[in-house]
């Protein structure tokens, strides 16, 4: 067993040393954030779960080009982007309208009833917008604003230079709230 | 005021990843510009719905399975890294392909060419090239090469008288080269009929044919019973040559 403490490196060397179990807490720490950056980009429960077993498996396969000392979550992330990028190429879903999934599975605020109502709404709005956004657009705001990722850490994610990342995410902000105002989402509504 | 802020300074300036100048800079604007201020609210407000967008919830085998399930797979052997696709070896693969293709290029490829038949017919009018098996005591009789063409003949019969000294039996020291080789008893070649073949200049029969007319019949049966038999190298003026030659039994030994 291992302590959940235990520090990416320290975990990512016991496995390069031919411990495959000390790959399990990696998984534990990072199958979410993963699997919301994934099913971001593909509106899809089983292919988000795919997407993030995938990326997995890919990493601990590579895990020896690793090197320690950088963030793990950025470069799994980056197996897991281009993984999604490319089973959207192949599936041609990138234009999914995720209207319908947004449904009573989501994870919704209890309470009241009109209250639910009025979120579930807006909750598809926003949710059709973003699923409007071109998908290096929708990529690069998923990484920075819903992960909290850094300019530096996106840029080694989708390798692009820092300035393209800073420039991108400006132009992904203004076409999301030019969508959102398609859609009549008002922009103290939440 | 004119407004002339980078947007993107504004959205790295959100994001806190503006260097200490970028940032002095911008934040100097902000203080002068309500546009841009409002701006920059517009930003945090839009920030702030997407983070809230609901996401639909993992499965509960993701959530208590994924380790097993991503561990049963990670333990698998791996394929041989000899047969992993490798983009180092595809050059080695296609050049390994074409010396396969190459190889297996079959001798009836390289066909008795025109000249070939010019100097059949030549040895043919005026001298038996004796195609001897080195085993003679277990032959007694003699593979005798006559005339293929019939056309071939009449061309260059005129010819032969002066190229004649050119061209000489098969010399008797190619016992060496012998070792395998079949003796005309072995190839059992039917009496009823003319048999035609071309040997390449190794000794081993490409083609075989029956019937004396300019397009002999194709025998398949006999073809493939005697395709690839080897005998011994034929060779003209001492060099060895691939020729046409016709397998008929004496009825008188030598």
């Amino acid at each position: 067993m291992y302590n959940d403490i235990e520090s990416d490196d320290l975990l990512i060397e016991r496995v390069k040393k031919g411990d495959p179990e000390a790959f399990n807490p990696l998984v534990e720490r990072y199958k979410l954030p993963l699997y919301k950056v994934m099913y971001r980009m593909v509106y899809n429960r089983d292919d988000a779960e795919d997407l993030v077993e995938e990326a997995f498996i890919k990493a601990f396969r590579s895990i020896k080009k690793f090197e320690t000392g950088r963030s793990f979550y950025a470069w799994i992330c980056r197996i897991a982007v281009n993984n999604a990028i490319n089973h959207l190429r192949k599936e041609k879903r990138a234009s999914v309208q995720p209207i319908e999934l947004v449904e009573h599975r989501l994870v919704a605020k209890k309470g009241d009833p009109v209250e639910m109502t009025r979120q579930k709404v807006l909750q598809e709005k926003i949710a059709a917008s973003m699923a409007q956004l071109p998908e290096d657009y929708r990529t690069i705001l998923i990484l920075r604003v819903e992960q909290g990722l850094s300019y530096d850490e996106i840029s080694t994610i989708l390798k692009i230079p820092r300035g393209t990342v800073m420039s991108r995410l400006a132009r992904a902000r203004q076409r999301l709230k030019e969508l959102f105002k398609g859609m009549g989402v008002q922009e103290n509504e939440v | 005021m004119k407004c002339d802020l980078p947007r993107e300074l504004l959205s790295g300036y959100l994001d806190g990843e503006l260097d200490r100048e970028q940032k002095a800079e911008v934040e100097k604007h902000l203080r002068e510009c309500e546009r841009c201020r409002n701006e920059l609210e517009e930003l945090k407000q839009l920030d702030q719905q997407v983070r809230t967008l609901a996401i639909e919830e993992p499965s509960r085998e993701f959530f208590f399975q994924l380790n097993r399930r991503i561990m049963q797979k990670v333990k698998k052997k791996p394929r041989s890294s000899l047969f992993r696709f490798s983009p180092i070896l595809v050059p080695v693969a296609a050049a390994a392909l074409v010396l396969i293709v190459l190889l297996n290029i079959q001798q009836p490829m390289r066909l008795v060419s025109l000249d070939d038949r010019i100097l059949y017919a030549e040895v043919e009018t005026k001298k038996d090239l004796d195609l001897q098996i080195p085993e003679l005591g277990v032959v007694e009789e003699t593979l005798e090469e006559k005339k293929v063409m019939a056309e071939g003949k009449a061309r260059y019969s005129t010819a032969t008288a002066k190229r004649e000294a050119v061209i000489e039996a098969e010399p008797p020291a190619m016992q060496d080269e012998a070792v395998g080789v079949l003796s005309v008893e072995a190839l059992q070649i039917p009496m009823d009929k003319v048999v035609r073949a071309i040997v390449d200049s190794t000794g081993k029969i490409v083609k075989v044919a029956t019937g004396n007319t300019i397009i002999p019949e194709k025998d398949t049966m006999l073809e493939n019973r005697l395709q690839g038999q080897q005998l011994s190298p034929p060779t003209v003026a001492g060099r060895r040559a691939q020729l046409y030659v016709d397998f008929t039994q004496k009825e008188e030994k030598k």
